[in-house]
């Protein structure tokens, strides 16, 4: 019977764990266990059938560990392995009715941002083990003892994308119910169910007892079965060797109790021997298999943060160029720290969701979202709505996202629904869906409610979930169209009660055109609550509109005795008091603030300036001399390391302050010379090169960083390609100091004009020298020194 | 257990400068906050040493301690123990959010972890100090990969037979960085009787050509 037929109706045991059967045959500690299927296959066919014979209907191939990274200096390749160890499975099985599950663990090495290995290459990795698991001819992938969500998300899309066969998937957790990476419960179903997983839960880390509770948030939520494989107990060291206290007989119990609560596929993972499966398949004889019942509730997520939209949830909406010159400049400039510094500001304001459009004619979209779903996504951790019409930029978007996004949007036409609804299913998305099609947007709410009724229809053939659709029924300005206010609200009512999906609205258009935009906005966002909209795309920013939105969940009776309203503004009553109380420093002098480094007085104390003074001026006679000043006295140690930087940090704002001034009379621009900055390939710490960055944008020079971690042939395209004179190495290991000598030759090959400084905690002047940099820069100070000295 | 702040200071190269208020509590803050998201866990493990010329096996692992700077310091040791200890992945994040935002604090966060994750690894080394005492033996101090000419690149098989990966989170990447970045591994070699060599030696350190410290011609033990 193939197997997912058989999970509808019964439950299916998996056998325990393959490591301490082969230890306790006396493997060295260190060796790779994989190897074992071929320099002792005897050993692991006799594992397999005990498990059969204890009552099994899975056995998992020992291939845990079979991944190219860990068998790099085995001797062995993957396909080898994989193939013997399936081999070693079928001996095992002979003809019983047995399936041989693939066995897949984690690759050992962290992705990013974490690690340092790419979500591609994770991908491909796993796409070798399942490629040669199929064709060595198992019936189902286990994908386990995971603990970081992307790449539990690489390996199953290497296994969707390459078979058809089943695959399960599970997670390990600490009791705080977190895994070591963070990774909460909901969201790990979130996103699994999403990707279309066979079964997924919980194994390893634990013992039963302490999964249960872990095991009941799960099954609280997840519409696929539920696979448990818990240690037996805890691991205690004892005289040095690690062992598992539970009894086979108190094993079986405890899967007694998850198999009642509705769990359908049961093992067990390390401590756990043919014995303890033994028991629990006598156990199990009699208990029947249950289905959980389970409300579904939309929701979205990155791995630490699950933001259900069972009540009014906020959507971010300043992630987008339309109408912004600032923004359309900093996405030319590929300037992402103006783009985080709007995420976190939203973020602080109280939105939950963030929309992400960076959508010019100019720019490559789908690379520009890719880059900034990733910055987003290594510092914050709100769930992102991918706004783009694009299906291409959707498809890589939704691929690189750590996480369960919507995306905004699609609409009635038939066309657009095919393109991007296929792509939303694939990835687990939710969807938007906008109540116009080829003729437009109707003018009739009733019409609008049919374009509606299509969407939900056609996404829910495509197999996409009522909870996982929202609909948006345009709010189009009051301006031009003065009764459609109606229509949209007469349109969102009729969706939210004959649908039973959830409603979203882009609010701020409405206001367009008019004076007084916010007290429209806030009106109009207050008649729609009212309506039943679940997702408000508003500016957080705007306090008016989170005002609206923290009373209405009081008076709508979702903020439980105002609890939240109540610390809301609390909150904000402190905020206005310690403003009111910082006042007092106001007078002081631009010179004295970034001496003091007071970062957020310097934008006021410029602007004051500027009513007075000619830009250039300020930062001749202000600007430089403090910066000046703090050098000197950071190379006297008369101040130490984080003063220096805190007043570089100063300047920041002040030049922000000057640029803005010199872009409104269009004057020529203040960069004295640009500088690309790396850290080089093979180094991850990169703290000290920041450091330098912050320092030199402080005295105007115009910095390209390029990160850490950086290909030797990536330095050098943007060097010429973007005409640099002088590039900024930096290395912390002397073991990278080797490749930071390569990247030197190779910078010198293409272009013998480009000055080189190196700096990090490995290096000193002769090192220098003797890797042909052209400058040592001993601290931050010194790389200034040299800029100064170069760009003369 | 607190980050002490005076070694806070002292990693930032702070020499009795003039703190001002708002300096000083921003590396309070930052010190709360590493406290707060910090997550130590550790793992340890007993070893016996089988030594041979140029080389000493870890007896029942597949791995070799190369180096003559581990066998000097392993001289007197017939047993060891190996540690590993980190701080957890939440650090990480913490100061990759504020070195978009706030590099000041960015600074003192990265080095209060590092402190404390210092603070970690010498707790443990006390805890397994006292239970080897009752013994009556004694420890070396702690020796990790990259001091001296004992290659980094051992870093994945110590955590291989320490099973630290499943059991405290603890990765490898290929260039040999532990990830999570705030995170220590360490030799400690048991001996029969009190040693000599209770304080790290210079030669040894990694850190030699360039250090702060023996600039100001101190060492980093005072």
């Amino acid at each position: 019977m193939k197997i997912k037929k058989r999970l509808e109706k019964s439950i299916l045991i998996f056998d325990g764990a393959m490591g301490t059967m082969i230890q306790n045959s006396g493997l060295k500690l260190g060796e790779l266990p994989e190897l074992l299927n071929i320099h002792s296959p005897e050993t692991i066919i006799d594992i397999h059938k005990s498990y059969i014979e204890a009552g099994s209907m899975v056995i998992t191939t020992n291939t845990f560990g079979a991944n190219e990274l860990k068998l790099k200096n085995s001797g062995y390749k993957v396909e080898e392995i994989v193939d013997i160890a399936v081999a070693n499975a079928k001996k095992a099985r002979g003809n019983k009715d047995i399936y041989i599950a693939l066995d897949i663990g984690p690759i050992g090495e962290l992705l990013e941002p974490m690690g340092t290995l790419s979500f591609e290459d994770a991908y491909n990795i796993f796409k070798r083990q399942v490629l040669q698991g199929v064709k060595s001819g198992v019936d189902l992938i286990l994908i386990e003892t995971m603990t970081d969500l992307y790449e539990i998300k690489a390996a199953i899309l290497a296994v969707k994308e390459n078979c058809n066969l089943p695959v399960f998937a599970t997670m390990s957790f600490e009791e705080n119910m977190r895994t070591f990476t963070g990774c909460t419960p909901e969201s790990m179903v979130l996103i699994l169910q999403g990707l279309g997983v066979d079964g997924l839960g919980v194994n390893c880390s634990l013992g039963p007892k302490e999964i249960e509770p872990i095991v009941d948030k799960i099954l609280n939520i997840s519409k696929v079965p539920i696979i448990v494989q818990a240690n037996a107990g805890l691991p205690k060291i004892v005289d040095g060797e690690t062992t598992y206290n539970i009894a086979p007989e108190e094993f079986a119990q405890y899967s007694r109790v998850f198999i009642e609560k509705g769990v359908r596929i049961i093992g067990g993972c390390c401590g756990t021997t043919d014995k303890h499966i033994r028991k629990m398949v006598n156990t199990l004889k009699d208990v029947k298999a249950k289905t959980p019942i389970i409300t579904p509730i939309g929701g979205i997520c990155t791995p630490t943060k699950t933001v259900f939209t069972d009540r009014v949830r906020v959507v971010g909406e300043r992630i987008n160029p339309t109408g912004k010159n600032c923004f359309k400049t900093a996405l030319r400039n590929n300037d992402l720290d103006y783009i985080i510094r709007e995420a976190i500001e939203q973020i602080e304001a109280g939105a939950s969701i963030l929309d992400i459009n960076v959508g010019l004619p100019e720019i490559n979209e789908e690379e520009m979202m890719e880059r900034v779903i990733k910055e987003i996504q290594s510092i914050l951790d709100t769930p992102l709505q991918i706004d783009s019409t694009n299906p291409k930029v959707i498809e890589r978007a939704l691929r690189i996202y750590n996480g369960k996004a919507i995306v905004n949007s699609v609409n009635g036409e038939e066309e657009n629904l095919d393109a991007i609804l296929p792509i939303v299913k694939k990835y687990g998305g939710a969807i938007i869906g906008l109540t116009l099609d080829q003729r437009g947007i109707p003018t009739k709410g009733e019409d609008r409610f049919k374009i509606a009724e299509n969407i939900v229809k056609r996404a829910e053939k495509y197999g996409i979930a009522r909870e996982d659709i929202y609909i948006d029924t345009l709010a189009l300005t009051v301006a031009a169209q003065q009764e459609g206010v109606k229509e949209t609200l007469k349109a969102l009512r009729l969706v939210k009660e004959k649908l039973g999906v959830r409603t979203i609205l882009g609010v701020s258009n409405v206001s367009f055109g008019f004076p007084n935009r916010e007290l429209i906005n806030r009106t109009f966002l207050s008649a729609a609550l009212y309506e039943g909209l679940d997702l408000a795309i508003i500016n957080p920013l705007d306090k008016d509109m989170m005002d609206t939105i923290y009373s209405s969940d009081l008076l709508w009776n979702v903020d439980k005795g105002g609890r939240k309203y109540i610390s809301y503004f609390q909150k904000k009553k402190l905020e206005d008091t310690i403003s009111k109380e910082d006042s007092p420093v106001d007078n002081l002098d631009l010179k004295e603030v970034i001496l003091k480094g007071i970062k957020d007085k310097a934008k006021e104390a410029t602007l004051t300036l500027l009513t007075n003074r000619d830009p250039l001026d300020i930062v001749n006679n202000y600007l430089v001399p403090a910066l000046d000043i703090v050098g000197e006295r950071y190379e006297k140690g008369k101040i130490f390391l984080p003063q220096l930087i805190q007043s570089a940090e100063t300047v920041k704002p002040a030049f922000q302050a000057i640029k803005e001034e010199l872009n409104k009379s269009s004057k020529k621009s203040i960069s004295k010379g640009r500088i690309l900055l790396a850290t080089v390939k093979g180094d991850i710490h990169d703290i000290g090169k920041n450091i330098v960055k912050v320092l030199l944008e402080n005295y105007n020079y115009e910095i390209i960083d390029l990160g850490k971690d950086v290909p030797i042939e990536r330095i050098v395209k943007t060097t010429i390609q973007e005409d640099i004179k002088l590039v900024g190495l930096s290395a912390l290991m002397t073991t990278t100091v080797k490749s930071m000598e390569e990247t030197i030759k190779a910078l010198k090959k293409a272009n013998p004009n480009t000055m080189i400084m190196v700096g990090g905690a490995v290096l000193n002047k002769e090192y220098a020298d003797l890797i042909r940099a052209d400058y040592y820069a001993k601290d931050a100070k010194g790389a200034v020194d040299i800029a100064r000295n170069i760009f003369k | 257990m607190g980050i002490n702040k005076v070694e806070v200071l002292r990693y930032l190269g702070y020499k009795g400068q003039d703190l001002n208020r708002e300096m000083d509590k921003l590396i309070d803050q930052s010190i709360d906050e590493i406290n707060e998201k910090m997550k130590i866990r550790s793992i340890y493990r007993f070893f016996q040493l089988e030594k041979g010329t140029g080389k000493i096996q870890v007896r029942g692992t597949n791995i070799e301690l190369l180096g003559k700077d581990i066998s000097r310091h392993l001289k007197e040791s017939k047993d060891c123990i190996i540690v590993a200890a980190t701080l957890g992945h939440e650090v990480d994040r913490l100061i990759r959010y504020y070195e978009r935002i706030n590099m000041t604090k960015a600074l003192i966060l990265d080095t209060s972890a590092s402190v404390a994750i210092e603070e970690a690894i010498n707790k443990l080394n006390g805890d397994l100090k006292k239970e080897v005492s009752m013994d009556r033996k004694a420890l070396t101090s702690r020796f990790s990969p990259g001091y001296g000419d004992f290659p980094l690149s051992i870093q994945s098989s110590i955590l291989d037979i320490l099973g630290a990966k499943k059991s405290i989170g603890l990765t490898v990447n290929l260039h040999n960085i532990l990830i999570p970045r705030k995170s220590i591994t360490a030799i400690l070699g048991i001996a029969d009787s009190e040693l000599r060599n209770g304080k790290k030696s210079c030669d040894q350190c990694g850190m030699v050509r360039n250090c702060s410290f023996s600039k100001g011609g101190k060492d980093c033990e005072n």
